[in-house]
This record gives structure tokens, C-alpha cells and sequence, in this order.
């Protein structure tokens, strides 16, 4: 599922639910976490690889949103905003982990012994897994503009998010994309 | 040409930024997010309307509000006590008002499981804790008399765990609490007792204040501290030292709801509380690691947005918020900022991204064009705000270590004249001296970050 097709739901929702969210209604908030909570676990999950830790930094990062939700001033802000928050508590969530000394090991990215949701193309699980290697040997702040990204985020976005330029997140990615090209290419 | 290469790439980029999307949509679970929504709203503290998952027992407390729930919290948790401690006997000692530098001592380390210590002099190492279980995390104490660590469940639970202490030598083993859930635990300034944060399941973080001379109830510091996302505040190394109460007592507490909400200090019982300046106001980033001074003299915190392009600063102030001071220049700050014993320096991460193009530390193997950066601890003077880089502390990036130069952590030494400090789980610690800024490379491996023993001086 593309993030266009979420972003629709953004659009959809529209700025009275939003207004109403941000002033404490706690129904249009709900609305506002349904459309958004998986695309945050999703972009957590880019950042940690790990389930568990993008679906805590992803809830985690509700509480924020409700006590700050007022202070986003354009509704259009709202989706890049709740995933930047989600990236950062998935960074936070990872480098505690790191530092409680669980040592990492090569794990399978998906549920033992299921492929994919629908899928059990051996092929297909040996492409997520290479794709999850690489991602791995990115650095956290490197997986952060590429979660982004890939939540379609616009260079634009991203920077205002997370504190860059629109150029800067450019040529971050495209840094970035360029390693993974070569290592998905060379594996 | 160069035009078709770029709308190549461009499709290959989108291609696979489609991949990495399908991937992570396939890996993470659609689930209701009512539940969350709810716990985010609830107008009383969080932590009251969640269930709480305790000590194994698979008690879900009810969700009530008032008193009155946290009357059954700490009854439920006292019986988990009950339940699972097994108590050798209280103790009551004296705890020295330790501040200010120390002599070293031994340095606790664990490796396959099991805590050793080491005499970093004569490089004698003892077994001091065996056994089939899976330990590890040990922490001496401030005044280095007893040492905590954590014991996994399982090794499918790694997050489930119970935290116990020993004595410096490894006898007296008393399980303090069971089955916690979260992720940091640490020594009250003053010795007498535990700090451990507890995940509350679709919720987030409860810190719990847990007794370890005498047989007081465990008693939640959140509230009177604001309830929490993951935590902005020092559970990092540092001598492993909740560094948000101050020293030497732990009266005063430096509280902040989230990363992104102002800072303020506090009485253990909420009252008398003081709004510091709101750092994250400055340039609407994110603050973490706030610590108090080794004295309580002065608070510090980094605020940052990002750690990336320069973007974050290291901040000193009085205990009232006065005498906000940013420390040396703004940078790529890796946030985590440690005090020297005597309170004189801070030591603090640092990293930097190297623009493509450019060799300046970029390894032979490395493709010129996307050399991604390298990291270091720089040591900042509080007085004069001098910085210092430790050379011998750099570490590259490119092996995806991240932007700090010791995924195992590093920590000064008590007597403040080097840092210890682990690059790699499982790799061997190096003690850096700071007057030559050269590294020793010490002969034993340790799988979770080392513990340095304080031996105040008797007054």
C-alpha cells in the first residue's frame, strides 16, 4: 500500500477534525490516530526493525501529540509531524535497547517461519531480507529520511520535521539511496 | 545522457523507496488504535487508566482512579515482592554523603551471563556472580559498598527481567523486584535505593523508586513527576546514577512530561516546583539527558533537532533556571553530555557527517562519494566553556555504529582522569587518559557496559 493512499485519508479528514482534535475532542482525535497510527509504526519500524519497538514508539508518541497538538498551526503539517515523532521515539526506544546490553544478533525481519503477509515466495523473503540487511547498516539518522521518504514525504517535509533543509534532506537521501543501490546490488 | 542516468536512478530510488514501504507494511501489524487514543486522552494521569501488567502474576490492575488506585499499585506490587523476593535480611548502614571525585576501584563487567570484577591494576578478575542465569547491567553504587544488576527471564524475554542486588564482593544477593519491563534502571544519588522504569502495555513509561536498605513500599516517582513518553530524562551511563534527582540526596527532582515540553524541578512530592527555562522553545527541538551537577550546584541539558548538520547545543543553568549558558558551539551533538566528578567539565558526544566528495576521515574501503562521518567525545570546560576533543575516543561511522563512539557507552572514571568505555557490545573496554589522550585496550571482554567502583575518601 503506497503512503499516497494514507495521505488521502489526510485530506479526507479535513481541517474542522483536526480544529476539533486540537481543541480537546477527544472522538476527532481518535479518528486522528486511527488515520495515522499505522503509518507511524510503519516509519518506526524503517528507523528500529523491530516490531515491538515501532509499535511502542508509535503509541508512545500519542500522548505527545495530544498535549501538543494545538501548536501545529497547519493541518497539512499534521502527518509529517506524527511520523517525525514517531522516528524519534523509535530512535530513542532503539538506543536504549542498544545500551541494555542485549547484543545483536542476525535476526529474521519477519515472524518465524511466515513470509510475508500472503505471501510465501522464498524469493520474495530473501528480497526483504536483503533489503533489511542494508537498511541495517544504515546509521539511525540515515533510516529516519528514508522512513520519511518512504512514507512520501516530500524533501520539504522532511526538513521542517526533523530540523534540515529541503536540500540538505536531498542530499542526505540521495546519499543514502546510492549505498543502498550498491549494496543491494553487490548482495 | 546524464539526463537519462538521473530519471533512472530517480525510478530505481522510488522503486525501491516502494520496496522499503511494502516491506515495512508487511513486518508491522494493523492494530486498533482506539486503545491508544484513549490512553493518550485520559484526563487523569496515564498510568491510572492502563492496565499494569505486575511481576508475573498476571494481575491486570482495574482501572480506577484516585488514592485509592495508588493504595492497590503499591499493594499489588508489595506482594510481588512478597510473592517472588527472596530477602536475606535487611540492612542498615550508613550511607556517606559521596560527591566529588573518588579513588577507582574495581570495574564489574559481565561476560556469557555471568558478573566478574577486575582490579584494573593488578588485572585480577573474580567471578563474583555464576550461575545459569542470564545476567547482566551491573552498576555499582555510588559509594561502590553494593552493586545492581539485571537478571533476564529468558532469553526470548529480553525486556522481562528482575533487578537484584549484591555486594561489592557478590554475596548478599537480594532480588529487589521482579519482572520488570522497561528498559533502564539506576542508583539513587545517595545509595539507598533503585530507580527502574516500567512500560505500561499500550501506554508508555512509569518510573518506580525502589528501596534497597531497608523495607520500604516501591512507590512510583510518576506522578508527583509528570507521566511520560520514552524518557528525556539521564538514565544514561554516567556511573549509572539517576542524574535527574540531586545529589547528594535525591530531594530535588528534575521532571519533564516529554522530549518536547519544558523542563522544571521539583520536591520528591511535587511540591515547590520551578519552571526552568523551556530550552526546547528556543528552536522547537527536543531536550534530553537534563542532569544535575555531581554537587546539585547546576543543572545541564542538550537540545537538539536532530542530531544532524550542526544542529545541537549543550545548556548549564542554576538550579532556579538562572544562568542559562550554552556551552561550546553548537554542533552535531550525539546528546549525551556527562558531568566529570568534581563537576568541573562536562564530557559529551560528538559526531560529524562528511559531505561527499571529501577524504577527510573517510576510510580507504569507503566510496569517496557517500563516506557518511565519524564520532568522538569532546570534553567542554563548564567555567571557561574550552573544548577539548579526545582523539583517542574516535570512532568511524561507516560501520553503522551511529553517531556516538561507544554503542557499549563510556563513563568517566571516579577519580575524573580518564574515561571507560566500551565501542561494541562483546568487545573489549578501553580506558582513555585524558592528560596523554591515549587509549589502553584492557584484556577482558565484556558483553553490556562496565561499571568503575567509587572508594570515597573517609572523611
Amino acid at each position: 500500500m503506497r503512503a499516497v493512499q494514507e495521505g488521502a485519508i489526510d485530506r479526507s479528514v479535513g481541517d474542522s477534525l483536526f480544529a476539533r482534535a486540537a481543541s480537546g475532542d477527544e472522538v476527532a482525535f481518535t479518528r486522528i490516530v486511527a488515520a495515522h497510527h499505522n503509518d507511524m509504526a510503519r516509519v518506526a519500524f524503517v528507523v528500529c526493525q523491530d516490531v515491538q519497538l515501532a509499535q511502542e514508539a508509535a503509541s508512545a508518541a500519542w500522548p505527545i501529540a495530544w498535549r501538543k497538538l494545538s501548536s501545529v498551526r497547519d493541518p497539512s503539517k499534521l502527518r509529517p509531524w506524527l511520523l517525525a515523532i514517531a522516528a524519534n521515539e523509535a530512535r530513542g526506544l532503539a538506543r536504549q535497547r542498544r545500551r541494555r546490553g542485549v547484543r545483536e544478533i542476525a535476526v529474521d525481519p519477519l515472524p518465524d517461519g511466515i513470509g510475508p503477509r500472503g505471501t510465501t515466495d522464498p524469493a520474495e523473503r530473501v528480497g526483504f531480507i536483503d533489503l533489511a540487511n542494508a537498511l541495517a547498516r544504515l546509521d539511525p539518522a540515515d533510516r529516519t529520511v528514508v522512513g520519511l521518504s518512504a512514507a512520501g514525504l516530500s524533501s520539504s517535509e522532511i526538513g521542517q520535521a526533523i530540523g534540515m533543509t529541503a536540500s540538505g534532506v536531498r542530499a542526505r537521501l540521495g546519499r543514502v539511496m546510492a549505498r543502498l543501490r550498491e549494496e543491494l546490488r553487490d548482495g | 545522457m546524464a539526463d537519462q542516468g538521473r530519471e533512472n536512478r530517480a525510478t530505481t530510488d522510488a522503486t525501491m523507496l516502494a520496496r522499503i514501504w511494502g516491506w515495512a507494511d508487511q513486518a508491522v501489524e494493523h492494530i486498533d488504535a482506539s486503545a491508544i487514543a484513549r490512553a493518550a486522552t485520559a484526563r487523569i494521569p496515564l498510568h491510572r487508566s492502563i492496565a499494569l501488567r505486575v511481576a508475573g502474576t498476571g494481575v491486570n490492575a482495574p482501572a480506577i482512579s484516585g488514592p485509592a488506585l495508588r493504595a492497590i499499585l503499591l499493594l499489588v506490587l508489595l506482594a510481588s515482592l512478597a510473592a517472588g523476593a527472596v530477602l536475606v535480611g535487611s540492612q542498615h548502614r550508613s550511607i556517606p554523603a559521596v560527591v566529588g571525585p573518588a579513588s577507582n576501584g574495581i570495574i564489574a563487567f559481565v561476560r556469557g551471563g555471568d558478573i566478574y570484577t577486575v582490579d584494573p591494576a593488578s588485572g585480577s578478575i573474580e567471578l563474583i556472580v555464576p550461575g545459569p542465569q542470564i545476567d547482566t547491567d551491573p552498576i555499582f553504587s555510588r559509594d561502590g559498598t553494593h552493586i545492581a544488576f539485571r537478571r533476564l527471564h529468558t532469553p526470548a524475554e529480553p525486556t522481562n527481567w528482575d533487578l537484584i542486588v549484591v555486594r561489592a564482593d557478590g554475596s548478599d544477593a537480594r532480588v529487589i523486584i521482579r519482572d520488570l519491563s522497561g528498559l533502564n534502571f539506576a542508583w539513587t544519588p545517595d545509595s539507598r535505593g533503585l530507580v527502574a522504569d516500567t512500560w505500561i502495555p499500550s501506554s508508555h513509561v512509569g518510573l518506580v523508586l525502589l528501596d534497597t536498605i531497608g523495607s520500604q513500599e516501591p512507590a512510583w516517582l510518576t506522578p508527583p513527576m509528570p507521566v511520560y513518553g520514552p524518557s528525556p530524562y539521564a538514565f544514561a551511563h554516567g556511573g549509572g546514577v539517576a542524574w535527574f534527582m540531586r545529589p547528594p540526596s535525591g530531594d530535588r527532582l528534575l521532571a519533564a512530561p516529554d522530549a518536547y515540553t519544558g523542563l522544571s524541578v521539583m520536591d520528591r512530592d511535587g511540591t515547590d516546583v520551578i519552571d526552568l527555562v523551556d530550552v526546547t522553545g528556543l528552536r522547537g527541538g527536543y531536550q534530553s539527558l537534563p542532569a544535575w551537577s555531581p554537587s546539585g550546584s547546576r543543572i545541564a541539558v542538550t537540545e537538539a533537532r536532530w542530531a544532524g548538520d550542526k544542529e545541537a547545543r549543550l545548556y548549564v543553568m542554576d538550579p532556579d533556571g538562572s544562568d542559562l549558558r550554552m556551552l561550546g558551539h553548537a554542533t552535531e551533538l550525539g546528546g549525551e553530555g556527562q558531568w566529570s566528578p568534581d563537576g568541573s567539565k562536562i564530557a559529551v558526544n560528538q559526531s560529524r557527517s562528511i559531505e561527499p566528495g571529501t577524504r577527510d576521515w573517510c576510510p580507504v574501503k569507503w566510496w569517496v562519494d557517500s563516506c557518511p562521518g565519524d564520532a568522538w567525545i569532546t570534553i567542554i570546560d563548564v567555567e571557561t566553556g574550552d573544548e577539548r576533543d579526545l582523539e583517542a575516543t574516535f570512532s568511524p561511522e561507516w560501520d553503522g555504529v551511529g553517531q556516538e563512539p561507544a554503542r557499549g557507552g563510556w563513563s568517566w572514571s571516579p577519580d575524573g582522569r580518564s574515561i571507560l568505555m566500551l565501542r561494541e557490545l562483546g568487545g573489549r573496554p578501553e580506558i582513555i587518559d585524558m592528560e596523554s589522550d591515549t587509549s589502553t585496550r584492557l584484556p577482558w571482554e565484556s558483553d553490556s557496559t562496565p561499571s568503575w567502583q567509587r572508594i570515597a575518601a573517609k572523611p
